[in-house]
C-alpha cells in the first residue's frame, strides 16, 4: 500500500506533509560540479551505505535509465523535482516500498532525505527522515560545520537542512478573498509559499504549498514545532471559512460541486487542470459532508493517476493530448462508476 | 520543564509574544498551544471574527520569532580568491547561487556570515541536540503480531499471571513456526516489491 492510499489527521485541509534534509559528503564537489566519474563513485558510496543500514527497505532507480513518462509519474508523485526530469547528469533515487521514505541522490545536494505523509503529520514525517539523517550520518562522511551546521551547496537551506512542507486544499479562503493576505502574512513570518507543483508553479486547484524559508538559528525540531502552530491556524481558518461559505451560499456551492463530480462522472474527453480542479470540488464536497462522495485517499489516488506522466504509465505507451483526455476521462469515470456501485452492495 | 499551561505535558514550544510592546514568553506543550493559545487574546492572538472577512489583512503569526543573532558588519571579499578544494570563485556564485563544495564555507567565511544574516537572521547554526519530546517513536513503528504478543507477554509475567502468559507464549511459537514454513510469505514480499512500480 502507498502512503498516499492511507489515512491522516485533518485531511479536510490537508493533502500532505512532506520532510526533507539537505545533506553532503565531505571530499565531494557540489552536484553541478561534479564529473560523470565522480558521479557514480559517490552514488555507488551512498547506495552501499543504505544498504548497509537497511538492506532490504528500499529499492534503487537511476533517472537517466528511465523514460520521459516514468519521470514525469515520479515527479507528479512529488518524489523528484520537475527540473530533474531532463537533468543531464545521472541522479538516483532509493525508495521505499509504500514510498513515504525516499533519498534523492544528487539533486542540487548529494543527498535529499525525504519523508512523506498523508494529511498533517509533521510528526511523523519529521521523526522519519530524521532518523534516516541520523543513521546516514554513522556510515557516511556528512559535512557539518561547527558554526554553520550542515553544509548545502545553496545558502539557504544550510544550518539543519530542514524542510518542511505542507500541501493544502483551501478554496474556503480563496473564495473569502483571505488568501492574499493570509499568503502575505506567512511570507513575513519566514514562511515560503508556492503553487501545487512547487517552485515557480500557479496555483492550481485551490492548492497551496507552505514550507519554512529559516533553516539556521534553530534547531529541526523548534522549526517543525513552529511549523506545527502556523499550520494548525491556518487549517483552522480554512475550515470557519469554508462554514461561513456555506451558510451564505448554500445552493450555489452544492451546485458547483455536485457540477464538477457529474463532469467527472460523465465526462469523454477531459484535460489534466479541468479534472484536477473538479476534484478539487469533490474533495470539497467531501469534507462537507456531502452523501455519496469518495474519501480523501481515493481523491488523492486518482489525482495522481491522472498526471501527463502517469495516465501514459499507466497506458503503458505514449498518448499525445487528445488521446490522454479520453484514457484520463475514462480511468476517472470508472472510477466513479465503481464507486457507485461498490455503495449500492 | 513542565508547561506552563497544563502542568502536566513536558514543554516543547516556547511561545513569545508581543502585545502592546510587552513581550513575554511562555513554555507551553504542544497540545496546549495548539488547542488554547492561538485564539486566546491572552496570547496576543486576535481571533477571526467572521465580519472581518470582508476587511483586509488581519493575520499575524505572533508565534513565529525570526532569528535575531548579532549581525556581522563591513565584510568584503576579495575577488581572485579561489576556493583550494574545488576551484570556484565568490564571482561563480553569485553567478549560479550555489557554492562549490563544502570547504568553500571555510574559504569565503567572512562574506557567508554576512550573507546568512540576510537569509536567516543569523549565521550560527543552533546543534542543541533535543530529543523530539512530543513524539512517539514506537507509534511511527507499527509492531508485528509477534512483537506485540512479546511485549503483552512481558507484560504478563510482571503481573505474574502466568496462565495467560503461558498461552501467549503457545500463540508465539505457533506464529513463529507458520510465518518459517510458510514459503508463501517470501514470495509475497518478493513480489510486492517488484510490482511496486505499477
Ligand atoms: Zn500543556
Ligand atoms: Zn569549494
Amino acid at each position: 500500500m502507498s502512503w498516499y492510499e492511507e489515512h491522516g489527521a485533518d485531511q479536510d485541509v490537508v493533502i500532505s506533509t512532506r520532510v526533507r534534509f539537505a545533506r553532503n559528503i565531505k571530499g565531494y564537489k557540489f552536484p553541478h560540479l561534479l564529473n560523470s566519474e565522480k558521479t557514480a563513485e559517490l552514488t555507488n558510496e551512498v547506495v552501499t551505505a543504505v544498504q548497509r543500514l537497511d538492506p532490504k527497505s528500499f529499492h534503487m532507480v537511476e533517472l537517466n535509465s528511465m523514460n520521459l513518462i516514468d519521470k514525469q509519474s515520479l515527479a507528479e508523485r512529488h518524489l523528484i523535482s520537475p527540473q530533474l526530469i531532463n537533468s543531464k547528469q545521472n541522479k538516483s533515487l532509493l525508495i521505499n516500498q509504500n514510498e513515504d521514505l525516499s533519498v534523492l541522490i544528487l539533486d542540487e545536494d548529494h543527498l535529499r532525505i525525504q519523508a512523506i505523509k498523508a494529511g498533517f503529520s509533521p510528526d511523523q514525517a519529521f521523526v522519519q527522515a530524521k532518523n534516516l539523517a541520523v543513521a546516514l550520518e554513522s556510515v557516511l562522511e556528512i559535512a557539518c560545520d561547527q558554526e554553520f551546521g550542515y553544509l548545502t551547496a545553496c545558502p539557504t537551506n544550510v544550518g539543519t537542512g530542514l524542510r518542511i512542507s505542507a500541501l493544502l486544499h483551501v478554496p474556503g479562503l480563496e473564495y473569502l478573498n483571505q488568501l492574499k493576505y493570509m499568503i502575505d502574512s506567512l511570507r513575513r513570518s519566514g514562511f515560503t509559499v508556492r503553487g501545487y507543483y512547487g517552485e515557480g508553479s500557479s496555483e492550481q486547484g485551490q492548492m497551496l504549498q507552505i514550507s519554512n524559508q529559516i533553516t539556521l538559528g534553530k534547531t529541526d525540531q523548534e522549526l517543525v514545532n513552529q511549523f506545527k502552530t502556523i499550520l494548525s491556524v491556518f487549517i483552522k481558518q480554512e475550515r470557519e471559512a469554508r462554514k461561513h461559505w456555506y451558510e451564505r451560499e448554500q445552493i450555489k456551492l452544492q451546485d458547483k460541486i455536485y457540477r464538477s463530480k457529474a463532469i467527472l462522472s460523465n465526462a469523454y474527453l477531459i484535460g489534466h487542470e479541468e479534472a484536477f480542479n473538479c476534484l478539487s470540488d469533490v474533495r470539497l464536497g467531501r469534507a462537507l459532508g456531502f452523501e455519496g462522495f469518495p474519501d480523501y485517499t481515493d481523491i488523492l489516488t486518482l489525482t495522481y493517476l491522472i498526471g501527463v506522466g502517469s495516465i501514459q504509465k499507466k497506458e503503458g505507451q505514449i498518448l499525445n493530448s487528445e488521446q490522454r483526455d479520453i484514457a484520463r476521462a475514462k480511468l476517472i469515470k470508472k472510477y466513479f462508476a465503481d464507486f457507485i456501485n461498490n455503495k449500492d452492495h | 520543564m513542565l508547561c506552563e499551561k497544563c502542568h502536566i505535558n513536558e514543554a516543547n514550544i516556547s511561545v513569545k509574544t508581543n502585545i502592546h510592546g510587552v513581550t513575554k514568553t511562555y513554555q507551553l506543550c504542544s497540545e496546549c498551544a495548539q488547542k488554547q493559545g492561538l485564539f486566546q487574546s491572552g496570547f496576543g492572538f486576535e481571533s477571526f471574527p467572521m465580519s472581518n472577512y470582508l476587511g483586509q489583512a488581519l493575520f499575524n503569526f505572533p508565534f513565529v520569532t525570526l532569528n535575531n543573532q548579532p549581525k556581522t558588519i563591513g565584510t568584503q571579499i576579495d575577488k581572485s580568491i579561489r576556493c583550494p578544494a574545488c576551484g570556484q570563485k565568490y564571482t561563480d556564485f553569485r553567478k549560479t547561487g550555489l557554492f562549490g563544495c563544502p570547504e568553500c564555507y571555510s574559504t569565503f567565511h567572512d562574506v557567508i556570515c554576512s550573507m546568512l544574516d540576510q537569509i536567516h537572521g543569523g549565521h550560527i547554526h543552533n546543534d542543541t541536540q533535543i530529543v523530539p519530546q512530543n513524539i512517539d517513536v514506537e507509534k511511527v513503528k507499527p509492531l508485528t503480531e509477534i512483537e506485540q504478543l512479546k511485549s503483552e507477554l512481558k507484560e504478563k509475567v510482571q503481573l505474574e499471571q502466568y496462565e495467560e502468559a503461558a498461552l501467549i507464549r503457545d500463540k508465539i511459537k505457533e506464529l513463529t513456526a507458520a510465518e518459517k514454513s510458510n514459503p508463501a510469505n517470501n514470495i509475497e514480499s518478493e513480489i510486492e516489491s517488484e510490482g511496486d512500480e505499477k
